[in-house]
């Protein structure tokens, strides 16, 4: 026996117990033991001890029993009274326990005393505190939630309380009904918790939810937000407006793929699915139904609200009504066709005669006829070119310039069109260096690339009215064929290097003088290589001159 | 030559007549059909757009028609997108307006070779 029982209990339970026993005839005492198996068991001995009739001791009768059970539930339940008590502390929760039926409270825990304002360590509290406190306007939600307990044994409500300084706190009380211990009566027992702080923080989230609602109701946009999965879970009242449906159509039955035009639905599909999946913002231009079964054209836009670890929150989107303005742009490109037609018509006459004209009286020794023709063919081909420019800047503005790419010899179109220039304009002598050692081929538009250097010859001549000359040159250089426009003219300051390029720009001389042109050219220029993957760039020095380079890519075979 | 604009008709007729080639003009599309009756020509130039038939419509009844399908076709138009549907409905060539004397006086004799 003693070779099994634990050491340091054998020392100071055992051992102890044993002279106690001597003294008193009782012999007891809890301790553990190490079984065969190497196992350790609790055990309890209750003995007594029989004295003989000089006072000594002569025998001792005893049980012993095996309590481990009994002993590890104790340590466990100490262990969770312990953690209880932690997390109560932790959680700054209260506690107390109350009698269902007169609803008298007792037991109370120091933190119930804080939270109703009074000192824990001067001050006590009698078991109808809580009456004393509660807020009046909810004593029936209190009554409510007691009646409420007696049916389901739970106990839960919020509500005010007013402390003795009038300031006022919100708490939350939870409980449960409890069978008594000695099965005489039953108990609550409660926890209660100070809310105070939440509810105020409950209470701007939700003004602020309500001012953000009251904002999104009312533009005039459609306004919408979904999860990050891609569903919608808010729409604004715009959107019922428009579509003259209800908000669950749109929540619950996806109602906003029904009211996109069919011509649109998969690619719309298609696109804010790749969004939700790629988490890249969303953009669609697309018709909606609205309530009079009329379509009209949208444009949606739809941002992700990132995490800190990159996770979509939120998708917020717009759809902003372009109708208008989709229709006025096919009216503005259907009026520019229609009056680049009708302009050429007369054009096409004249030109069509002076040509004819020159033909049979170009040899003639009438000076001033043989001028006068070359002026008119000359200025009306100007014309015919400017009402080109008219048309291509409302293709390029929707996106609509059509190519017609093959293969030619760009140094047959750059000797081509510098002949054709000298013809017109002999004013500037125009040299031209080839700095390769073969002819270059490139595939390509070729009358929009003959447009482009017609553009940069033409420029270089108007641009150098004190100058007569006009270099171009043509080179490879890596993977592009890259042709110089270079004048000794008026020249640019840097900061107009980048503005050239844009729409309507035109460069001024000295004493604010223009030069003729919509201010058009170069733009126009610039969609026309960006869409042979092409570039131009430009070196210019105010008063020295400018030269701009044009490079394609090379054809590969 | 067809085209509803008269001053183009004349025009062309003109520069025609001066490289020597024999031609008729028709400045009332309606009337095309009575005019083409009578002397059957190897070439129509034929404007696209034209009050009256359009110059699609007479192509497709030139070429449909066995006994006019040989007749050479040249449609002429300022119209933007002309020359993609010309292409569609089976003309022989195509001019744009304005255009070049050299250009038409070329496209004629090629299509008359």
């Amino acid at each position: 026996m003693r070779e099994h029982l634990v050491e340091e209990d054998r020392k100071n339970v055992v051992e102890k117990a044993f002279e106690k026993a001597l003294k008193t005839g009782i012999y007891q005492y809890e301790s553990r033991l190490i079984d065969k198996k190497g196992a350790e068991k609790w055990i309890a001995t209750q003995g007594k001890v029989f004295f003989d009739e000089s006072g000594n001791p002569y025998r001792m009768l005893g049980v012993m029993r095996d309590i481990t059970e009994k002993k590890n539930n104790e340590i466990l339940l100490q262990q969770s009274h312990h953690q209880l008590n932690t997390a109560m502390d932790a959680t700054k929760l209260g506690r107390f326990d109350m009698d269902p039926e007169t609803l008298e409270k007792f037991n109370f825990s120091p933190r119930f005393l804080e939270i109703f304002g009074y000192d824990v360590n001067t001050e006590t509290i009698d078991s109808k505190i809580f009456e004393k406190h509660i807020h009046h306007k909810f004593i029936p939600i209190r009554l409510e939630a007691l009646k409420k307990a007696k049916e389901t044994g739970d106990l839960y409500y919020q509500t005010k309380i007013v402390l003795r300084d009038k300031t006022v706190k919100w708490i939350e009380i939870y409980g449960r009904l409890m069978p008594s211990p000695d099965g005489r009566k039953s108990y609550i027992s409660g926890t209660i918790r100070d809310i105070t702080e939440h509810k105020d923080f409950e209470k701007n989230i939700s003004e602020s939810e309500k001012k953000y609602r009251f904002l999104a109701d009312s533009m005039p946009q459609i306004v919408w937000i979904g999860e990050p999965d891609g569903t919608l879970t808010y729409v604004n009242k715009e959107t019922l407006d428009y579509s003259g449906k209800n908000y669950n159509d749109f929540i619950e039955e996806n109602g906003w793929t029904e009211i996109v035009h069919p011509d649109e639905q998969e690619e719309n599909i298609r696109l804010w699915t790749r969004s939700v999946k790629t988490k890249k913002p969303f953009f669609f231009e697309h018709r909606f139904r609205n309530k009079e079964n009329e379509y009209r054209w949208f444009m949606s836009r739809a941002y992700p609200e990132l995490d800190e670890n990159g996770n979509v929150k939120k998708w917020v989107g717009t759809s902003t009504d372009i109708d208008d303005m989709k229709k006025q742009e096919k009216q503005k490109n259907d009026f520019i066709k229609m009056a680049n037609h009708e302009l050429k018509t007369p054009v096409t006459t004249i030109k069509g005669y002076v040509q004819l004209l020159k033909k049979m009286r170009g040899e003639s020794d009438d000076k001033f006829l043989v001028n006068s023709l070359n002026t008119i063919e000359k200025q009306v081909n100007k014309l015919t070119a400017l009402i080109g420019d008219l048309l291509d800047i409302s293709r390029i503005e929707s996106g609509k310039l059509p190519l017609n790419k093959k293969e030619f010899s760009l140094l047959e179109l750059v000797t081509e069109t510098i002949e054709d220039i000298k013809a017109s304009e002999q004013s500037h002598q125009i040299n031209f260096e080839l700095k390769h050692t073969s002819d270059i081929e490139v595939f390509a538009d070729k009358e929009r690339i003959t447009q482009v250097l017609n553009n940069l010859l033409t420029n270089a001549i108007k641009y150098s009215p004190q100058s007569d000359k006009v270099n171009v040159e043509m080179y490879v250089d890596g993977e592009s064929a890259v042709v110089s426009v270079q004048d000794f003219g008026i020249g640019m300051e840097h900061d107009e290097l980048t503005k050239i390029f844009e729409r309507f720009y035109r460069v001024s001389g000295d004493d604010e003088e223009t030069y003729p042109g919509f201010g058009i050219g170069l733009f126009i220029v610039q969609d026309i290589l960006e869409r042979h993957d092409g570039k131009i760039w430009v070196e210019s020095k105010k008063n020295v001159g400018s030269k701009f380079y044009f490079a394609l890519p090379l054809h590969k075979d | 030559m067809v085209d509803d604009n008269r001053d183009i008709c004349e025009l062309i007729e003109n520069i025609l007549l001066a490289e020597g080639y024999n031609v008729g003009s028709c400045s009332n599309p309606l009337e095309f059909g009575k005019i083409i009756e009578g002397n059957k020509p190897k070439l129509i130039i034929t404007d696209m757009l034209m009050s009256g038939v359009d110059g699609r419509t007479l192509t497709k009844e030139m070429k449909g028609n066995p006994e006019t399908e040989g007749i050479k076709i040249m449609m002429m138009s300022a119209h933007p997108d002309a020359v993609k549907i010309s292409e569609n409905v089976g003309v022989d060539d195509f001019l744009s307006k304005p255009f070049e004397i050299d250009d038409l006086v070329k496209k004629v004799e090629k299509l008359l070779k």
